[in-house]
């Protein structure tokens, strides 16, 4: 058994007040609980895990859909009676992948993890240091300096989405992967809790034993048969779409034909905010995306995953997944969604899923018009940061499938789920 | 009455990013007022010396609705039935964009009732 309950009050003391009348009303006993969490009241997970007895997930999330509306404010409940295990994995991208492919594993997994976790501004400023020292060496020997900051990115800031989802890829099982990335960041967040205890840097796991049906889309056309056929597509449905070489590794990002991020976006013409990086993190000032992106184009299955640009003064930028499969060359856009909203109607209707992941760049794209949605939606959805999957269900040659039966866009996908 | 408009807009009340929240008849009579700050007050008569033109725009459908970037500050003025609109004062650490989607979920819920 299932249940969903919200709040829409935005100060913990009265968010919890409102759920205490609401939890009464449940009629069977939850073995886990997961919170979606809104803005501030996610410092309080401990109050809320507080609430139920049984174990729980805190999440962020920048708003919700019920059946009646949606609300960027207070929270979403997830009660569910389901055999589960929970595990955290610490450590680097590839001590985590190590521990998860040995760990045991459901036939439906959700993954929840800080996509990007900055401690604090020291260490922030740090990594910058290194990295502008590192990009002294660039001209002399661009690989390697590539590979180092790839490196530092990993071991110090970013789980690679990919990387992530290759074990439960391999052992056939599927995998959600809630790779979370508030649109406003600061120090030490995004804040995961499991029992009301912050887990920092480090990924959750829910292993199912049942399987949990599922599925995602990417509200992109299918893909190409070839990679000429997947430009055309793409540069068809986004404005610019301009060809471009790129040099990167790992999760590395050097020059873009020939030039500094900075200095490309200028050459493009596109303003640029001359801000500083460690102000906006401490100031909760960063916004954590952007209207211009890069597509990337897999070798592997002539897919194509797009990776946001912000215009911050880094010489070598971060990639949030990992780029060693994609061409040289990459197709520079500005997002848009032709047809708008409406477009979206065929991703979403006759979908029959009572629970709906989708991404919150849609927030910033429409505003209130995301009203819209409501209309395709007539159970519960959260808005998060792009929601990406593996499954070898899946049959349709979605556009970001990049790597065999990994799917992942970091825009515009929705994940369906039907608790049961 | 009041006790309903106030449990409606209860979501937006708490938020102490919110110092100011009204509901204004389309003559611009003031029908219900909450303000955290004393400081607002002064905007308060600014606005009700605008609003009724405003308003008036926004009942004739001329204006869907009207926006005020202040200093520190951002005013939104939103229908939310045929002859009551919505005022809000935001606090520059609020998010507009949110507050825009929450605002159309506050009117949804204020159809049921007028």
């Amino acid at each position: 058994m299932f249940s969903f309950l919200y709040t829409p009050y935005p100060k913990t003391k009265d968010a919890i007040q409102d759920l205490k009348v609401k939890l009464e009303e449940v009629e069977f006993k939850p073995t886990l609980t997961v919170f979606f969490l809104t803005e501030e009241l996610i410092n309080d997970s401990e109050k809320f895990a507080s609430l139920v007895d049984c174990e729980s997930v805190c999440m962020p999330i920048e708003g919700y859909i019920t059946p009646e509306s949606i609300w960027t404010r207070g929270c979403l409940v997830l009660l569910t009676d389901a055999e589960y295990e929970l595990q955290v994995f610490k450590g680097t991208p590839d001590e985590v992948v190590d521990k998860m492919r040995r760990a045991k594993k459901g036939r439906f997994n959700i993954l929840i993890y800080p996509l990007l976790y900055p401690k604090s501004r020291l260490q922030a400023l740090k990594i910058l240091i290194r990295l502008r020292r590192l990009y002294g060496k660039y001209k002399s020997d661009p690989e390697y300096v590539l590979e180092r900051a790839s490196e530092i990115y990993q071991n110090e800031l970013i789980y690679p989405i990919n990387k992530m989802l290759r074990p439960f890829r391999d052992a056939g099982v599927d995998a959600v992967s809630f790779n979370i990335f508030p649109l406003r960041m600061k120090y030490g967040h995004p804040i995961i809790a499991v029992n009301g205890k912050k887990v920092g840097r480090g990924v959750v796991v829910l292993s199912f034993r049942e399987r949990i049906p599922s599925d995602y889309t990417d509200t992109l056309p299918e893909r190409g048969r070839n990679l000429e056929e997947t430009k055309e597509i793409i540069k068809h449905e986004f404005m610019i779409g301009k060809e471009v070489k790129v040099e990167k590794k790992g999760i590395a990002l050097g020059h873009i034909d020939g030039m500094k991020l900075n200095e490309f976006l200028e050459a493009e013409r596109i303003a640029i905010a001359k801000r500083d990086l460690s102000n906006d993190l401490q100031d909760k000032k960063f916004l954590s995306a952007s209207p211009y992106a890069l597509y990337f184009l897999s070798k592997e299955t002539m897919g194509a995953s797009s990776l946001g640009l912000l215009g911050y003064p880094l010489e070598i930028y971060p990639s949030l997944f990992e780029l060693d499969s994609f061409m040289d060359n990459a197709i520079f856009f500005a997002e848009t969604i032709r047809g708008g909203l409406n477009i979206l109607k065929k991703y979403f209707v006759d979908k029959n899923f009572n629970f709906y992941a989708i991404d919150h760049n849609m927030f910033l794209m429409y505003e209130e018009k995301i009203h819209q949605l409501k209309s395709y939606i007539p159970s519960y959805a959260i808005f998060t940061s792009y929601p990406n999957y593996t499954s070898h269900n899946l049959k349709i040659k979605l556009m970001s499938e990049i790597e065999n039966k990994i799917y992942l866009n970091l825009t515009r996908t929705t994940l369906f789920i039907n608790w049961i | 009455m009041k006790e309903v408009i106030e449990e409606l807009l209860r979501p937006i009340i708490l938020d102490e990013n919110i110092p100011f929240v009204g509901i204004y008849r389309v003559d611009g009579v003031p029908i219900y007022i909450h303000f955290k700050d004393r400081q607002v007050l002064s905007l308060v008569d600014w606005l009700e010396s605008q609003v009724k033109v405003l308003i008036n725009y926004i009942a004739s459908g001329y204006f869907k609705d009207a926006e005020f970037r202040m200093a520190g500050s951002h005013l939104l003025l939103s229908p939310i039935s045929k002859t009551l609109v919505l005022a809000i004062l935001a606090a520059e650490d609020a998010s507009i964009y949110k507050l825009r989607i929450d605002i159309e979920s506050i009117k949804s819920e204020f159809e049921k009732h007028v």
